[in-house]
């Protein structure tokens, strides 16, 4: 039982939703991080599912999503890389059913290889702050109700991701993504650490750009039962290569 | 106060807002829903809802507001999981058969989508449900009916 | 046979598949207790004082136990038999704490969430001691784990840190390595590994109507956690009753008095009912786990590649508590020496206390660990000689008719029993598997590119119940419908025991399968049976079952005759008949109950074994190793074992199964791990990983037919045999497709990296 939960709120509009948040509280859509966590400091549920939407619309090349839509719905529904981003994340088909592209994004998880994806694909999101606002990934300050997601199929097609695990169905030590456009290429790199990183280089990269790409993020790397920095470096290393030689 | 359709009954729950949907079943003893660990990874208490396979120990009661919630208890009763039940014991399928509510839980969602899975199908669809006797070898051999 | 060797659904198929309420659990729970563990948060310390004082003010919390409300009594965990072979170096409740996760009090309260309440209310305050956690630190280290207790022949020198040691010769091993042609020796180990079974260790007690203490509990030894039980709460066996329901699961882990003392003692302290369940996180630290063991061993052989000597030196680490210490690695040593002829050979085996979780029994006990070293160094040794890794370990094994000189002088915590080897099919396995994995074209293929690929093999073999040891009976009796009641000791813990005594009853009666109503595994209505371990149900239990069904056959004949008034009737397919006139089986029975030479069919019957024939299997692995990566990928595993005559081929099949994968984790994905102070990082199934449905590789699990003259039927053991191959073939694999040889599990991909050179 989730002892700390004494109430759960449902408003019935945004502008009640973010006026409830406070310190002991916590959106909740589908709950699948929040509920097995049992944060004993929330002690306050503000219930959005009757605000947002789980719709994918796809209009040419743009994809928009909306908050509530399953991580399943979203392995099923599209196809290519996020399809594969979205299994990797979370081996669980149960889990992935609850879990939503909102929830999975407010979590920004480190080594969620869809969090990766998006980060370097550096997607927009339409945010609910007391205002409705759209947002880059990267610039979002986490603070207010993700209501939808916006994808360029075009950057979907042109995004190639590596994955280092133990198994298939093993959270990653590393991953890495590649979006490449016809001048730059847009690098993510996530898994076992401590913040997600992500570059800029020309396309196609040279090795200096490679070499700093490594250099700048080995701190990042974390030296674990996974393998140290030292392993982790060389595994970045042939990430990197994989990428640029598969493109 | 909430409202939800569990098997055959329709339910109200007034409780605390914190109970989870695998504790509450047990508590009336619907008792093929198992607990298995503490992270959602092993899928021993799977539960149908809305016709969706789910971790019950990752749903809060108070969030099933007018939705309908199956367990295998109910699937037995219908007569759903004939078919099935009949391929894992044929099969040899079940051996401690702690996981294997899960299991079944898991293939019924998936065959009301799709009648003619394939085998990579029925393993994605397994993968939530870990089990330690089996090496899943028989579990998706019977699940390919 | 009709019956047996034939594929027949589980007597409890049909209830597992319908989800009915029939594990531990299952039952209602009015006016239960619910009780919470308070654990040790340091992995070595005195407890100066124990303020209970908030904790039992809060509402709702029936009682607290703590070491002060216990005489203190030395007793083992263990579940064997008594005299246990384990140290008796644990008590209930211990003022010294010896790791993190060691047991300080248990909390009673009306619902788990006021226990884990008051759990944070108790205050404790430690004196904290140097730790070990390196095993070869431990012995003789100035830090005595168990400094109190008098050494026994069970627990070999306490002040050393020495929970057990083993010495055995034969031969002389000295002057045999001197004057052979090649010695070679290498050192491996093997690291904690979980049995991850996915109910959780779960306890309920209650006082009946008779104020007798029912327990049921998740177990493989129902009769030990009775006697045990009693010994610690000094409570007479006679008013306990223990009841083994459905279990999910045990692999070892559920052999082991792990809180049905501790439960017990809450429900006669309180005269409530009480329940006790781990949680996933405590199954990590709390329970039981494999003996990590580093393992040297040296072969030597003479010109012909026969084997002259074998040199074997184990160092094993016990944990904070000596459970199965001595006895896991008397089975390394047993089975390690079983398997090659070798007319000289040595043990010296050391298990060590440290201050780290405990390890116990899983599935292998101890010949997991013996044949990763064992079968790496064959296949480095035909690599170095480069022989044909087959014919190498052909010209060595066992054969027929030969005496196992090991069985005799090591048994289990005391001297052995004579064994002379009635079948071994361990070649066959070989060139079945050879076959089946296509071993000529894998083996020496070209490798491009960055993916190599690999093949390797182990042979290996395991025990069918401990000899003079283990003991079962069983106790069956006639109904009026021809059908039978069969009573008998032996725990299915999910292995489908139940089905399998059922097909030996049936088989030896004649009968169908479904006529035989199986119930098992409870103290007041069960006969005795030491319990599902050592691969003991189906040679020893099914000895019984076997005994027991032609004793009550002989009966049935014997009324059928004076019934029929005629001395010469045979017994033939369910009824007795003189050749003109018979009478069916229910006939027999209904005249038996109601009208005539009235008698109630039955009998019982007790085995015990000398013999403890082998098992044998040979497993191949193929492998992908990405040498950019260090990740390995298994792609298939091959494993042929034989098992003699197999009881249930798809329950034997299934076994091999399951195995596979916890050897293949222990190999790559399966590890504890331990923080600076000794406490377990991975203590969840996303940090320790188990293999799911989307992990698996290709398994073909096949059986060649022996018929061992000393089982039921010809049946040998199958439960653990299929655990001992695939660690080893895939390290074997590995160097087969990257030429980097790793001797300490697990194999992970940066150690794969170093020995590539890359790093």
């Amino acid at each position: 039982m989730w002892q700390s939960i004494t109430r759960i709120e449902k408003p019935d509009s945004l502008i009640t939703a973010f006026g409830l948040f406070g310190n002991n509280s916590a959106y909740f859509a589908g709950g699948s991080y929040l509920v097995v966590e049992k944060n004993s400091n929330i002690s306050t549920l503000i219930d959005i599912n009757s605000l947002i939407t789980s719709e994918i619309i796809q209009d040419g090349d743009d994809i928009t999503i909306g908050a509530k839509t399953s991580i399943q719905n979203i392995a099923d529904s599209l196809s290519g890389i996020i399809s594969e981003c979205a299994r990797w994340s979370c081996f669980s088909k149960n889990i992935r059913n609850q879990r939503t592209i909102g929830g999975e994004v407010a979590r920004m998880r480190l080594d969620s290889e869809l969090i990766i994806l998006l980060k370097t694909m550096d997607i927009q999101l339409d945010i609910y702050n007391g205002e409705k606002i759209t947002t880059s990934i990267s610039q979002w300050d986490g603070k207010g109700i993700i209501t939808q997601i916006h994808l360029n199929k075009m950057d979907i097609d042109n995004t190639l991701v590596e994955r280092f695990a133990l198994l298939r169905s093993a959270p990653a030590f590393l991953i890495t993504a590649g979006t490449f456009s016809s001048s730059t290429v847009s690098f993510g790199i996530g898994g076992k650490v401590n913040q997600i990183s992500n570059y800029s280089t020309p396309n196609p990269p040279d090795v200096s750009s490679i070499d700093n790409i490594i250099g700048m993020s080995s701190s990042h790397l974390l030296d674990d039962h996974y393998g140290s920095r030292e392993y982790k470096r060389a595994l970045l290393q042939t990430a990197l290569k994989r990428l640029v030689e598969g493109r | 106060m909430i409202r939800f359709r569990l098997n055959e009954l329709k339910m109200e729950y007034i409780g605390h807002p914190g109970l989870t949907l695998m504790e509450y079943l047990r508590s009336i003893e619907l008792f093929s829903v198992k607990y298995g660990c503490d992270t959602g990874s092993c899928g021993s208490c799977s539960v149908l809802v809305d016709n969706y396979v789910y971790n019950s120990c990752m749903l809060l009661v108070e969030s099933l507001g007018g939705k309908t919630v199956e367990t295998l208890e109910h699937l037995d009763k219908t007569g759903e999981i004939d078919n099935l039940k009949k391929s894992f014991l044929d099969k040899g399928a079940i051996q401690c058969g702690y996981c294997s509510p899960g299991m079944l839980i898991s293939l019924v969602a998936l065959f009301r989508k799709n009648k003619q899975p394939n085998e990579s199908e029925i393993r994605e669809t397994l993968a939530g449900n870990l089990c330690r006797c089996t090496g899943y070898v028989k579990p998706v051999e019977a699940a390919q009916l | 046979m009709k019956v047996v060797g034939k594929k027949t659904q589980r007597v409890d198929g049909k209830a597992l598949a319908s989800g009915k309420a029939v594990f531990a659990d299952d039952i209602p729970k009015k006016d239960f207790l619910y009780l919470k563990l308070l654990y040790s948060p340091i992995a070595h310390g005195k407890i100066n004082s124990i303020d209970i004082s908030k904790a039992l003010a809060l509402d709702g919390v029936a009682a607290i136990l703590t070491h002060k409300d216990f005489k203190p009594h030395y007793y083992t965990t263990a579940g064997q038999g008594y005299p246990e072979p384990s140290p008796r170096d644990t008590m209930i409740f211990n003022p010294v704490v010896r790791f993190v996760g060691d047991k300080v009090a248990v909390i009673a309260a009306e619902s788990i969430e006021i226990a884990e309440k008051a759990l944070e209310l108790i205050e404790v305050d430690y004196t904290e001691y140097p730790a070990i956690f390196d095993p070869n630190k431990s012995k003789d280290n100035e830090v005595v784990l168990h400094p109190e207790i008098k050494n026994t022949p069970f627990l070999f020198d306490a002040q050393r840190n020495l929970a057990s040691r083993i010495t055995a010769e034969y031969g002389d091993p000295e002057n045999a390595f001197d004057l052979s042609k090649y010695v070679f020796e290498g050192e491996y180990s093997t690291p904690y590994a979980q049995q991850a079974h996915i109910e959780p260790h779960i306890t309920l007690t209650w006082m009946d109507e008779h104020e007798r203490l029912i327990i049921r509990t998740a177990t493989q030894v129902p009769f030990h956690v009775r006697r045990i039980v009693g010994e610690v709460l000094d409570f007479p066996i006679s008013r306990i009753r223990v009841i083994k329901p459905r279990i999910g699961g045990g692999f070892g882990s559920k052999q082991e008095i792990l809180n049905e003392e501790i439960c017990a003692a809450v429900t006669l302290k309180t005269g409530r009912p009480s329940r006790i369940e781990l949680t996933r996180k405590e199954e990590f630290f709390a329970a039981r786990s494999r003996h990590p063991q580093r393992v040297r061993i040296k072969l030597g052989f003479d010109e012909n590649l026969k084997i002259t000597a074998i040199d074997l030196n184990i160092l094993e680490n016990s944990g904070a508590y000596g459970s199965h210490a001595l006895t896991v690695m008397s089975v390394t040593s047993q089975k390690v020496l079983s398997l090659y002829k070798a007319p000289n050979f040595r043990v010296h085996a050391d298990a060590v206390y440290t201050n780290l979780p405990i390890a116990g029994a899983y599935r292998g006990y101890g010949a997991p660990q013996g044949f990763f070293a064992l079968e790496c160094l064959m296949d480095e040794i035909a690599i170095k000689l480069q022989v044909d890794p087959l014919e190498l370990r052909i010209k060595n094994f066992f054969e027929e008719g030969d005496e196992i000189p090991i069985a005799s002088i090591l048994g289990e915590g005391r001297e052995g029993f004579k064994m002379v080897l009635h079948t071994t099919g361990v070649e066959e396995c070989l060139h079945r598997g050879k076959e089946l994995m296509d071993w000529d074209d894998k083996r020496n293929r070209l490798n491009h590119g960055e993916i190599k690929h690999g093949v390797g093999l182990a042979a290996v073999c395991q025990g069918s119940g401990i000899p003079g040891i283990d003991m079962a009976a069983a106790f069956i009796k006639m109904n009026e419908d021809a059908s039978f009641n069969l009573m008998v000791g032996a725990a299915d813990i999910g292995t489908g025991s139940d089905t399998a005594m059922a097909q030996i009853a049936a088989e030896v009666l004649e009968v169908s399968v479904d006529k035989i109503i199986v119930y098992s595994s409870d103290t007041d209505l069960t006969p005795f049976d030491t319990g599902a371990y050592a691969s003991s149900t189906v040679f020893v239990s099914g000895g019984a079952v076997k005994k027991a069904a032609e004793k009550l056959k002989l009966q049935i004949l014997d009324q059928g005759q004076k019934l029929l008034d005629d001395p010469n009737a045979i017994l033939e397919k369910g009824k007795v008949t003189t050749g003109l006139k018979s009478l069916s089986y229910e006939e027999i029975c209904t005249k038996s109950f109601y009208s005539e030479f009235q008698m109630q069919p039955m009998a019982t019957a007790s085995h015990l074994s000398y013999d403890s024939p082998p098992p044998f299997n040979a497993t191949f692995a193929d492998v992908s190793v990405d040498t950019e990566t260090g990740i390995v990928t298994v792609n298939k595993i091959v494993s042929v074992s034989d098992c003699g005559q197999i009881i249930n081929p798809k329950m034997a099949e299934g076994q091999a199964e399951g195995a596979i994968p916890q050897s293949i984790g222990m190999a790559l994905s399966e590890y504890m791990i331990f923080d600076e102070k000794g406490k377990a990082i991975n203590t969840d199934f996303t940090s320790y990983h188990i293999y799911t449905a989307i992990d698996m590789p290709e398994i073909i699990a096949e059986f060649v037919h022996t018929s061992d003259p000393t089982g039921p039927f010809g049946a040998k053991a199958v439960a653990e045999i299929p655990i001992n191959g695939p660690a080893p073939a895939i390290a074997n694999a590995i160097y087969n497709a990257c030429g980097v040889r790793i001797r300490e599990l697990p194999i992970t991909p940066e150690k794969i990296l170093r020995g590539l050179g890359k790093i």
